[in-house]
């Protein structure tokens, strides 16, 4: 027997079926995870994303007219659970006024390498963070997940004129942190 | 082929997604037009600087954790389905502010070291409520916070206004500041001024 397809879960939810909900789950849930997990570089919070996003779905789901198709649906709820998120960290950062960016001084003694990998890897997260929320979630989702265009602009319910423009600009972005971070660097 | 035309489609190129027939419309622009194989090399860097970054795998176990908790959690909030109505929903921030008031009313009669603080998350929670369901509004989290002060003064007054106390705030913290500091909504052209000067660099928050 052939796998159900997500048209056909959703239906036998809707009619009471609850394990239909579960194979959803089981079926999405690394996706979910990952593209959370590209928004808050954090498992935790990767963790409260999923969660909140299929609780969202499980009661959203009753209601569910297939309109944009499951994954494209799923894929919205999660970029904006994530950029939620995101934003009240930033709120909450925006308050932490004496907080400055540092280099944090690791004080272990771990080779030089292994140091410097990670400083860099910190510096490309916060790269990425720093972008403007359209730019990160198109570059998120073309980088990362491989979407065509057509469908990041369903997901994002945006046009697909100036993805492009949004994708590159987030490249440039990252790289002028980089450089400008690596000039800085004591 | 226009120049920007070409910026536009080199971190596709770079990462080998575009169709035969535009790879090697661009390869061929490429081979002309220095600046532009100038900026595909810097493309071409960024993204192997981002392949180095490999995001840790989740927990051993994670994924067959997942199910059991939301479903644990879904017949949890079934019971608090209440908090979930429409009215509350849609007031909630004008609820809030009167939360903010009647929490700084009750800080002067209480101890400065009781619990009853506004923290950050009480803030954030509000903040982010505010801008639920606006797309990429997430610039204006942080000035909607801002948006009551003028703009030259932002960091100074915020700074001045809003010492941060621990993870709290206390009442003479927010004496002045009015509740639009936290509340009072942006308009679209304001929005787009401010992310303007944020994005020249003018104005840093
Ligand atoms: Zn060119």
């Amino acid at each position: 027997m052939s796998p159900s397809s997500d048209v056909e879960l959703i239906q036998r939810f809707q009619q009471g079926e609850e394990a239909a909900f579960n194979e959803l789950v089981r079926r999405y849930q690394e996706k979910v995870y990952w593209l959370a997990r590209r928004f808050v570089n954090d498992h935790d919070n990767a963790d409260d994303i999923v969660q909140d996003v299929f609780i969202k779905a499980y009661d959203a789901l009753k209601n569910f007219r297939n309109e944009s198709g499951f994954y494209t649906w799923i894929y919205r709820i999660t970029v904006n659970a994530s950029l939620n998120a995101v934003r009240r960290e930033r709120v909450r950062n925006f308050f932490r006024i004496d907080e400055q960016f540092e280099y944090e001084d690791t004080g272990t003694e771990s080779p030089t390498e292994k140091v410097e990998l990670q400083e860099q890897r910190a510096l490309i997260e916060k790269a990425i963070e720093t972008l403007p929320e359209k730019q990160k979630a198109v570059f998120i989702l073309r980088y990362y997940d491989e979407l065509p265009y057509e469908e990041i602009a369903n997901i994002l319910k945006t046009s697909v004129g100036g993805l492009k423009a949004n994708y590159f600009h987030a490249v440039q972005k990252i790289g002028e942190y980089l450089k400008r971070a690596n000039a800085t660097r004591p | 082929m226009q120049t920007q035309h070409v910026h536009n489609l080199l971190p596709d190129f770079v990462n080998k997604t575009l169709d035969n027939a535009l790879h090697h419309e661009v390869s061929e622009h490429l081979d002309a037009c220095p600046e532009c194989r100038a900026e595909a090399e810097r493309v071409g860097e960024v993204f192997r600087s981002i392949q180095s970054l490999q995001f840790e795998q989740p927990p051993v176990g994670y994924f067959s954790n997942v199910l059991p908790r939301i479903r644990e959690r879904a017949e949890h909030d079934e019971r608090f389905a209440w908090l979930k109505n429409p009215l509350l929903v849609k007031f909630a921030a004008p609820l809030a502010a009167v939360f903010v008031l009647v929490s700084l009313a009750n800080l002067v009669s209480f101890d400065q070291s009781s619990e009853e603080y506004i923290t950050y998350d009480d803030v954030a929670d509000v903040l982010v409520r505010q801008t639920e369901g606006q797309p990429f509004a997430n610039d204006q989290v942080e000035l909607f916070a801002a948006s009551a002060l003028p703009e030259e003064t932002v960091e100074h007054q915020i700074t001045g206004l809003l010492v941060a106390n621990g993870d709290t705030f206390s009442f003479d913290d927010l004496a002045g500041t009015s509740t639009d500091l936290l509340l009072e909504n942006l308009s679209e052209q304001e929005v787009e001024a401010l992310l303007q000067r944020l994005e020249e660099g003018s104005l840093s928050l």
